[in-house]
């Protein structure tokens, strides 16, 4: 089966090909490329050049503006050829073309002069969001929206057309938007607004000074711009203006500076007037009657710096020390009362206390002198001495400033230390005839008068006696050639040192002990041979027995017998009948 | 599937309406409409002209090209028909709406070529075809009916107690199975006519009535379809050729127009310098 031609391929289809083509060439042979406008030219007339008034005039001549895209000119050429005067100003960096081509080398004259609009349409369309604006001097940045909130057209500002601007445009807007500060900008820096202003910077009722380093507080508010800002002619001599307060008010300054450049830390943007200068916060705070005191008696010739703060440079003629208490008066006295003398004399070496608080001044610092006093007791105390200066001069080593007779004398801080009723017997019992120095420190000096024993235990009678108690005296026997043991102990001494005679004393026992008829003379002068200490009773003789055994060296054993058993009378004669019946009598008499 | 019948339809909607979306934003975003010579505009225009090709000559050359491998026919048909609306709704739009000179005219013949597609493919759907888009001949269409007659015949027979009051409510339908031009393009009408009627019995039948028209309403309406298309099949084709006739040609002259505007451009805007 033969297949179908593609339909365009149709006698139909064809047919129409053909017939839209003749219809569209007729079209152009008769409008010439009319057919291809996007849009009717604008139709406003102008200057003529080369008999065309209006692009409207070449509506059919699409080559008179459109270049074929391989040809060698491009469209702004053809627009140069007939705009001659634009051509001129390409060449001048000063003029609008020239310095937005200055630029923009490649910017096309349809970027801002669309056509095909309408012929009614406006030949100008710059869009100022992308209109290099700032390469004509004035960049529209702070000029994006008009107080209303719709954005600025080209007209707004350049009222007869975009390449003629009148200072007076600025004004005439500005004045809507703040005519006071408007009146006072331009009659401070005059009307030519473009002279000073790039259009980069916001100014006016969007200009919050109080976002600059400097804020407008108080009368600043008030101030006119130029006051502050004088011969400020670019933002940044605005923004270099110098904040300081001597800046502006140098010439208000009655301190003549000398109170620094920081006016604000006495007065206030509020007012000038008012200050709030505190004087304590310097150096030298006002305390007392100084708050009362006249500027000009310290700050005399209205000179506030350097004024010297030290007392003397005020005070030196009310100084009755002579200069004595060196210049800083404040050391006694205080701003609250010259007369109210604080002076602390324990801050110096010599502090007073006890009755010397009492004293007037001038006891001591005699003749108002007060440099150089002695600080010494005696210097004021040896009048009041009784000691004629036997203790020294330190009379505060025994005397205190409390009272001068609650003598606190520590004996025992001497040699001869004053213990138990030598703490109670009066000075002068020692001391005789007030005489301290050279008193004799040893017993038998006082107590010679005392001594019983007429010196026969020499002169130290510390040796048994304390100062407690004469009489409880501890003489230890031990010591001595004969020690008391057992029995002795308890012996009255006058028993063995008759007639209070302790020298030479004899230590054998016959001495004291007589040799009883007992003995009968058989064992001699030794008693302690068979006595002992512990008591006279009972005795054991060691020696030998005749006829009777020793038993083992322990004595004599015989039953249960003692000496006075056998002995009844003597150890020289004996008897057994005591205990033997068949007694045969007679020395020596044996045993049963 | 009856589901997918007009798929392509709601596809070329939800363009449209995603293109638009796009459209107002760009408005939106400049504060002006789109100029057909700036980028935007300019991309509708290019991308809006290419999919109006693909129309104009995919379909056509698939129709060429009868081997299945080539895709169904139908599934072309609903691209050409996808294409054909969104290539000259974006082509609408990359006219920003200025409608002189020689870009008018091509605009103008264009929405005539898309009207005239919403006719054809109107007459078109009135031919009945296979799944794969061939067109079905009339004694397919006969025996197809003898079929659906038998089925329906069965089902009564199934239903002696009823039958005599499912008949008496199915003799009251229209009868649609008509012919001539009005089959043809009143189908829609008839069709709509035929359904009411429908209703109409329905509602007013007893409760085992009723659900025997639910039961017996898909064979039914298909015999009415079948009997209406082979009353009107020679008339659809009659129309059908008419309208390629016109179609054609007009299409032929937007084309031509398009492309000629499409040299102007170039010559004078795109390659301006």
């Amino acid at each position: 089966m033969k297949k179908k031609p593609l339909g365009c391929l149709t006698a139909n289809g064809l047919i129409a090909f053909v017939i839209t083509l003749l219809l569209i060439g007729g079209g152009a042979s008769i409008n010439g490329g009319k057919m291809f406008a996007p849009g009717k030219l604008n139709a406003q007339t102008g200057e003529s050049l080369g008999g065309v008034t209006s692009h409207a005039d070449l509506s059919a001549e699409c080559d008179a503006c459109h270049a074929a895209p391989w040809g060698a000119d491009k469209m702004g050429d053809r627009c140069m050829a007939c705009h001659t005067e634009i051509s001129a100003q390409l060449q001048n960096v000063s003029s609008l073309h020239g310095s937005l081509m200055q630029d923009v080398p490649d910017l096309q004259c349809r970027a801002c002069h669309p056509e095909h609009r309408g012929p009614d349409a406006s030949l100008v369309e710059m869009d100022p969001a992308t209109f290099p604006h700032d390469a004509v001097g004035f960049a529209l940045t702070a000029h994006a929206q008009k107080t209303d909130g719709t954005a600025f057209a080209c007209g707004d500002c350049h009222l007869q057309n975009v390449a003629s601007f009148e200072a007076a445009v600025c004004a005439d807007c500005h004045q809507q938007i703040d005519s006071a500060f408007t009146e006072a900008h331009t009659a401070a820096y005059g009307s030519d607004c473009l002279a000073c202003h790039d259009g980069v910077e916001t100014y006016g009722a969007n200009f919050d000074h109080n976002q600059a380093a400097f804020q407008l507080v108080g009368k600043h508010a008030a101030v006119n711009c130029a006051d502050c800002h004088t011969n400020a002619h670019a933002i940044d001599d605005f923004k270099n203006t110098a904040t300081e307060c001597a800046a502006c008010h140098q010439k208000d300054d009655p301190h003549n500076g000398n109170f620094g450049d920081d006016c604000s830390v006495c007065h206030t943007p509020e007012d000038w007037e008012a200050t709030s200068f505190d004087h304590n916060l310097l150096a030298f705070k006002l305390e007392g009657k100084h708050g009362r005191v006249e500027c000009e008696q310290c700050h005399i010739n209205n000179t506030f710096k350097g004024t010297p703060t030290d007392c003397y440079a005020c005070h030196q003629k009310d100084d009755q020390h002579n200069g004595q208490f060196g210049t800083d008066c404040a050391a006694c006295h205080t701003p609250s009362d010259w007369d109210n003398v604080s002076f602390d004399h324990n801050s110096f070496a010599f502090p007073l206390e006890g009755k010397h608080a009492r004293a007037e001044c001038d006891e001591c610092h005699t003749n108002n002198t007060f440099k150089g006093t002695p600080t010494d007791c005696y210097a004021c105390h040896q009048k009041d001495d009784q000691h004629n200066g036997q203790f020294g001069t330190d009379c505060a080593a025994c005397h205190n400033s409390s009272d001068w007779d609650n003598v606190s004398f520590d004996h025992n801080s001497f040699a001869f230390k004053l213990e138990g009723k030598h703490a109670r017997v009066e000075c002068e019992k020692c001391h005789v005839n007030n005489t301290f120095q050279g008193t004799p420190t040893d017993c038998y000096a006082c107590h010679q008068k005392d001594d019983n024993h007429n010196g026969q235990f020499g002169t130290e009678c510390g040796a048994c006696h304390t100062p407690a108690s004469w009489e409880d005296a501890t003489f230890d026997h031990s010591l001595a050639a004969f020690p008391l043991t057992g029995a002795h102990v308890n012996v009255r001494c006058e028993k063995c040192h008759v007639n209070n005679t302790f020298a030479g004393t004899p230590s054998q026992c016959v001495a004291c002990h007589a040799d009883p008829a007992f003995h009968a003379g058989a064992f001699g002068a030794d008693c302690a041979s068979c006595h002992s200490t512990s008591g006279w009773r009972p005795a054991e003789y060691r020696g030998s027995h005749p006829g009777i055994a020793d038993e083992g060296g322990f004595g004599i054993r015989h039953g249960n017998t003692t000496c006075r058993t056998c002995h009844t009378n003597t150890v020289r004669d004996y008897t057994c009948l005591a205990c033997h019946s068949n007694n045969q009598g007679g020395e020596g008499g044996g045993d049963d | 599937m009856r589901r997918n019948r007009s798929i392509e339809l709601w596809l070329a909607l939800l363009a449209m309406i995603g293109i638009t979306a796009v459209y107002a934003f760009v408005v939106a975003s400049t504060n002006e409409i789109p100029a057909a010579g700036e980028f935007f505009g300019h991309s509708l225009g290019v991308f809006g002209f290419l999919l109006m090709l693909m129309t104009e000559t995919l379909y056509s050359l698939r129709k060429r090209r009868r081997r299945a491998s080539w895709g169904k026919m139908s599934a072309w048909l609903k691209f050409h028909i996808f294409t054909g609306l969104v290539g000259p709704f974006m082509v609408l739009l990359h006219s920003s709406w200025k409608f002189n000179g020689l870009a008018g005219a091509a605009l103008l013949l264009t929405i005539i070529v898309v009207l005239s597609g919403i006719v054809g493919r109107y007459i078109y759907t009135a031919v009945p075809r296979t799944v794969d888009g061939a067109a079905v001949e009339a004694v397919e269409l006969e025996r197809q009916i003898a079929a659906t007659d038998a089925q329906i015949q069965t089902y009564m027979a199934s239903r002696p107690q009823t039958s005599t009051a499912l008949a008496q409510r199915l003799a009251a339908l229209p009868d649609v199975s008509q012919a001539g031009i009005t089959a043809v393009l009143g189908r829609a009408l008839i069709e709509w006519e035929y359904r009411r009627a429908w209703k109409r019995e329905s509602s007013h039948a007893d409760a085992q009535v009723r659900e025997q028209m639910k039961q017996i309403e898909e064979m039914l309406h298909r015999q009415q379809l079948l009997k209406r298309q082979v009353s009107s099949l020679a008339m659809a084709r009659r129309l059908l050729a008419v309208w390629h006739t016109v179609h054609i040609p007009i299409g032929m002259a937007l084309f031509t127009a398009a492309f000629i505007h499409l040299a102007g451009a170039l010559y004078f805007a795109t390659f301006l310098r």
